[in-house]
């Protein structure tokens, strides 16, 4: 009951944020170019012109136009995206989302199970070479260009594998179409439609071996956000009071790091795990890019540079959207981890 | 001093230094404490003088950048079985074996009791962890079903099949010689049920809802109630309270205190209880050992203390205490401060303060003597 | 201002409630935009009476600034009444959102080199002025006094960077990148922007097809230009970006910070709503639209982009400072001997709240100079042949088999100074951190 009221306060809460996002970015898009140009040639006559704009509600003040587009977004129609075949924009997230979500589920999975090991690792051996190297590893993570990462990645494990003829990581798009002509999306999720639908393991493969560098390409930032919370906490952990209690009572060091400490340290760090969740988001523009994924950061890109108002409207809303669940799922995940916070 | 058998600690010239960036802290410096079965010592002194060091010294629990330098902490047990009394150098324990002896031998309460129990587990998980931890389960499932067939038995209305449960609960009894290895499971419902007679042990309201509530749900007097039942829940032969009471109010305070010497004589442990208030020591401890920048300067037993200190810093100690049909204008002070550990005065620590100091004070440290008859001093000029 | 809205000059008929709607919003834009004008006007003129107050030196220039301050009025105003005007007539241009963006960024662009150059003197004087022997005597022994433990911390300070390898290893970097960016002129074989277009595509190591240009250490990218003199030349560029974004995000960032956490209520509840909603974008996306809706790809919009993504993070982290410090004793206890608000906030909050502030912005430093090769990587920044970073990233992807080396360098430079700025950020962390410091 409490726990209902606490979800219900928080989407409430929600709601001044997704309008602000809604705001700005329709207003910059506003900025980016002209809705009608789209629809229109230099051939177009002029009164072809106003009867589109008038179709469009083009011509309408622009405080107008918005408010029509918010009934829109309300009734379901985001828009057309002129970038994709003039598709609506809904039907083109719910075709890429999955590419991307899967992308980025596993580089977040990846991130968390290398991550949080390391920041012990390091934080346990505070000031040894085994630090000292983690840190320059995660920090690098911080600092890694992804883009240029990504190239890299790229030229070596497919290039430069490829051309000396030995078994390499393919460098573009979700599967091999060439060798599973017959596949159909079914859930978009490959992963899980080669193995339920499919019944084909070497689909399976294919896709995983397809999501590979990519993945661990946009899972390398969050798994340095995540090895670097990690270890703070950690250290800070360490030192508490309570750590001194436990190693009282007789229990080994693995006890005391791996259960008493670890257990506190997690709550700041899954924090940190959420809101990286909204970073992917951004990660996955270049990296898709770069690695032609089929999915929402590379449809995102082309977005913008081809003034399409409607994808650039509709994806920041959706990022937006992703943002504050993953927000909300990080306040609940935090209330099982500490006994301390109750929805009240 | 009588007959080692009776010491269950031994610490002999005890030294441990902290490295830190201004330089060497010597804290610890020739620390000399006996403590005898069944005994409460105090441990007192000023503050910073190295009372918390020193317990944690004898539980090897100095984290860096300190470091145990020397010395030797014997830990006397008597073997259950054969009644022998073997000592063992704590010191010299590998850190596996060190393990049996924190909290399954010697357990210890810290002064704070808001910041030491782990705030994300339950209260009866932290004191059942340390449990299972040292005692082997098979007496305790045994008893934990016993006592659950006799509830039963006792219920009213009667449960119909009495004859059959009886002779189960004979047939458990019979067992009580040589319980048989119970399952996992049954140990943590047995460590569990333990935890909750350790809170009930040790005077805890509802003990049955406590066990399942968070350290923030508790008062700081539950709290630090709780604390001493995870100490207690193995039967430590020392049980180490390192102002355990100094953060309750003054209520609650004697009633812990009272609480531990009611524990003494049910449980058989010998306690030391670190403190800086000398009222504490003189109702609950029958021994003290007096500390003055990380030595000790004169034990003895409580009254002798009290009616005849030897050395001039006890002295000026117990002037400094207020005696209640005494009126003063001023409480007397021992003049001069507490030492600069990195930079400690030669020979005597004490010699800068000391009215008594000579020169010998200055160049050689004096070392713990019997000078009267089980009273040790630690001074070339003892006030006799 | 959007072409297509003077295209249709003819009047537009607007209806009844519409028409207020519309007039009501346009008073409201408009009072915004005056009041941002006059406060920066009135920011400087106090900062110019100032500086010529106390130190009347630089009386000309003040002049000068002063003039071109009313001037940014003058059109402001005009700007503003010819609107009203054409609003009172139902004229199209009038009702264009893009309108105020313009005459916001007018203001801005108008005002940030001045605002930049007292930024500048102001402090440059003080210091001077601070060290003349009959001034330093007021305030030296006291200072001594006062800095005595403070002097001790620094030290300490000092003494565990020296102690941490990582500090060290990211200061040398950082140092010899900024000093070989300020001496690429001397030292590059190849002037900025210079081709041989003959020279395409050579691996590092080649000696020039033309016999009297010297070797390309690191070869050259697709056009012939020389990648190890471009890496130095775009050096400049970069630093120079991710320098001024952190330094007007901090600024503006902790500014708002400070006042929202120091007066609280509505103030406060507004602009953390409004930091929610700048959290809630995707950073990258929102500087995207940003530099399209800026209306030209280049640098500098790439620059005013990251400065608006960027202050919202300093906000939140001064904010929550100061909460924090508000409640300390010290703050009640300067209140009660009569200190004002505004000398509360510059003389004990903020230089309390300057450790975490040094820590993100060093680290920032880096996270700029990412996001900003990034966008240009993608096709946001300048047009090719630009030395920059990103750029020769972006250019050189699609030669990325034939001459790796065009993409490496370029990307390895970003990796390194980046790497430098969050390795002395993470290590000061480590270090002033009170939780960690005594071990
Ligand atoms: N981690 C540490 N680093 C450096 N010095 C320390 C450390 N811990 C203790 N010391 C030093 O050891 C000395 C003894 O400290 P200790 O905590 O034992 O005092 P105490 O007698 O328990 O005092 P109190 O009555 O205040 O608890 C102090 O002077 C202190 O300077
Ligand atoms: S040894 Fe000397 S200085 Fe030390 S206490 Fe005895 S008399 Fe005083
Ligand atoms: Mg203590």
């Amino acid at each position: 009951m409490k726990l209902r009221d606490f979800i219900l306060r928080r989407m409430i809460l929600a709601i001044p944020v997704i309008f602000g996002v809604l705001v700005i970015t329709w207003f910059l898009a506003f900025q980016v170019g002209d809705p009608a140009a789209m629809y229109i040639n230099e051939n177009t006559p002029q009164s072809a012109i106003e009867s589109i704009r008038k179709a469009h509600g083009l011509d309408e003040p622009p405080h107008i136009q918005f408010i029509l587009y918010l009934t829109n977004l309300f009734q379901g129609n985001w828009g057309e995206s002129t970038s994709t075949s003039f598709r609506p924009v809904l039907e083109v997230i719910a075709l890429k989302f999955p590419a991307t979500i899967e992308l980025a589920m596993l580089a977040m999975f990846f991130a968390i199970i290398l991550g949080i090991p390391l920041g012990i690792i390091s934080a346990t051996k505070k000031d040894t070479v085994v630090d000292h190297f983690t840190r320059v590893f995660s920090l690098a993570g911080v600092s890694m260009p992804i883009f240029w990462f990504a190239l890299m990645l790229k030229y070596v494990f497919y290039y430069q594998l490829a051309i000396m003829g030995l078994p390499h990581l393919p460098g573009s798009f979700r599967y091999d179409d060439l060798m599973f002509p017959d596949f159909k999306y079914t859930t978009g999720f490959l992963l899980f439609d080669s193995i339920v639908f499919e019944h084909n393991p070497r689909l399976f493969l294919d896709a995983l071996a397809h999501l590979a560098m990519p993945a661990f390409c946009l899972g390398y930032l969050t798994l340095a956000i995540i090895t670097r919370m990690m270890r703070s906490s950690m250290l800070e952990v360490m030192r508490e009071d309570y750590i001194t209690l436990a190693r009282s009572k007789g229990l080994s060091e693995r006890v005391v790091i791996y259960k008493h400490a670890l257990r506190n340290a997690l709550i700041p760090t899954v924090t940190v795990i959420g809101l990286a969740f909204g970073g992917l988001m951004t990660g996955a523009v270049l990296t898709e890019t770069i690695f032609s994924w089929p999915g929402l950061g590379t449809w995102a890109a082309r977005a913008i540079l081809n003034s399409d108002l409607a994808a650039i409207n509709g994806f920041t809303l959706l990022v937006a959207l992703i943002f504050v669940t993953s927000n909300l799922i990080v306040d609940l995940v935090y209330g099982t981890l500490d006994p301390r916070i109750r929805y009240g | 001093m009588a007959d080692t058998k009776d010491l269950v600690l031994e610490v002999h010239g005890l030294k441990t230094n902290f490295y830190t960036y201004e330089g060497v802290v010597k804290a610890l410096d020739g620390v000399e404490l006996f403590l005898r079965r069944g005994d409460t010592m105090g441990l007192v002194g000023e503050t910073g003088c190295g009372k918390s060091v020193t317990a944690r010294s004898i539980l090897r629990l100095v984290e860096p950048p300190g470091r145990v330098e020397e010395g030797e902490i014997l830990f006397r047990e008597i073997d259950p079985k054969t009644g022998e009394v073997n000592a063992v150098d704590i010191l010299q324990l590998d850190e596996d074996e060190m393990l049996h002896i924190r909290g399954g031998k010697i357990a210890i309460v810290f002064q704070d009791p808001s910041t030491f129990p782990n705030p994300v587990f339950r209260i009866g998980d932290q004191i059942a962890e340390v449990i299972l931890l040292h005692q082997d389960m098979k007496h305790d499932v045994l008893e934990m079903k016993i006592n659950k067939l006799e509830r039963i038995l006792n219920m009213n209305p009667p449960p119909v099949n009495v004859s059959e449960i009886v002779a189960h609960l004979e047939q458990l009894r019979s067992m009580r010689g040589n319980p048989p290895e119970p399952d996992e499971k049954a140990k943590k419902k047995a460590a569990k049920w333990r935890a909750i007679e350790m809170l009930k042990l040790v005077r805890m309201p509802s003990p049955e809802s406590v066990v399942n509530q968070y350290p923030h749900e508790l008062s700081g007097g539950m709290r630090q109630r709780a604390l001493i039942a995870m100490a207690l829940a193995c039967n430590p032969s020392i049980l180490i309270c390192d102002e355990a009471t100094t953060a309750l109010d003054v209520t609650v305070q004697a009633q812990v205190l009272n609480l531990l010497n009611q524990l003494k004589k049910e449980i058989g442990t010998s306690i030391i209880i670190i403190t800086h208030d000398m009222g504490v020591v003189a109702e609950t401890c029958n021994w003290v050992a007096v500390m003055y920048a990380g030595t000790t300067v004169e034990t003895c037993a409580t009254d002798e203390l009290f009616a005849n200190p030897l050395h001039p810093y006890t002295e000026g100690l117990l002037h400094a205490v207020p005696k209640l049909h005494e009126e003063r204008e001023r409480l007397p002070q021992i003049p001069g401060s507490v030492p600069n550990l990195i930079h400690p005065p030669s020979g005597c620590r004490f010699h800068p303060r000391c009215d008594f100091a000579t020169e010998i004070c200055k160049t050689e440290k004096p070392k713990l003597e019997e000078v009267q008859p089980d009273h040790w001093v630690a001074c070339h000029h003892p006030r006799i | 201002m959007s072409e297509h809205y003077f295209d249709d000059v003819e009047s537009y008929e607007l209806k009844g409630m519409n028409h207020l709607i519309t007039w009501l919003l346009h008073l409201l834009a408009g009072l915004v935009i005056l009041t941002i004008a006059s406060t920066i006007l009135a920011f400087q003129i106090t900062a110019l009476i100032a500086i010529q107050i106390g130190f009347s030196i630089t009386l000309s220039e003040s002049f000068a600034i002063g003039a071109l301050q009313l001037l940014i009025a003058v059109i402001v105003s005009y700007i503003l009444i010819k609107l009203s005007i054409a609003i009172q007539s139902s004229e199209l241009w009038a009702f264009s959102t893009s309108l105020y963006l313009n005459l916001l960024l007018l203001i801005l662009l108008a005002t940030m080199g001045t605002i930049g150059m007292i930024f500048i003197f102001l402090p440059i004087i003080t210091l001077i002025s601070l060290f003349l022997p009959n001034i330093r005597e007021y305030w030296f022994p006291l200072f001594k006094e006062d800095m005595g433990p403070r002097i001790k911390e620094i030290r300490y300070s000092l003494y565990l960077v020296r102690k941490s390898p990582l500090v060290v290893a990211g200061v040398i970097i950082i140092v010899s990148f900024v000093v070989l960016a300020f001496l690429a002129p001397f030292f590059t074989p190849y002037g900025p922007e210079q081709r041989i277009w003959a020279d395409y595509n050579l691996p590092p190591g080649s000696p020039s097809t033309d016999p009297n240009m010297p070797i390309h250490i690191w070869g050259t990218d697709d056009s012939g230009g020389d990648v190890f003199s471009r890496i130095f030349w775009a050096a400049q560029v970069d630093l120079r970006i991710s320098v001024t974004v952190v330094a007007v995000a901090v600024t503006v960032g902790t500014l708002i910070g400070a006042i929202s956490g120091f007066y609280g209520g509505k103030i406060d509840e507004l602009v953390m709503r409004i930091t929610d909603v700048f959290f809630a974008f995707p950073g990258l996306v929102l500087a995207m639209a940003i530099v399209m809706a800026l209306g030209e790809r280049s640098l500098d919009n790439i620059a005013i982009a990251l400065m608006v993504t960027w202050w919202p993070g300093y906000a939140r982290l001064v904010r929550g400072q100061v909460l924090a410090e508000r409640e300390k004793l010290y703050v009640e206890a300067a209140r009660s001997i009569g200190a004002s608000d505004m000398r509360i906030l510059l003389v004990h909050i903020i230089p309390n709240t300057i450790q975490p502030i040094i820590v993100s912005a060093t680290m920032d430093t880096g996270g700029v100079l990412l996001t900003a090769a990034g966008l240009s990587c993608i096709g946001f920044g300048p047009p090719a042949g630009v030395d920059e970073w990103g750029l020769m990233i972006s250019i050189g992807q699609f030669y990325y088999s034939i001459a790796p080396w065009a993409v490496f360098f370029p990307g390895f430079a970003i990796l390194m100074t980046s790497l430098a700025f969050n390795l002395v950020g993470d290590g000061i962390r480590d270090i002033m951190d009170p939780k960690l410091r005594r071990r």
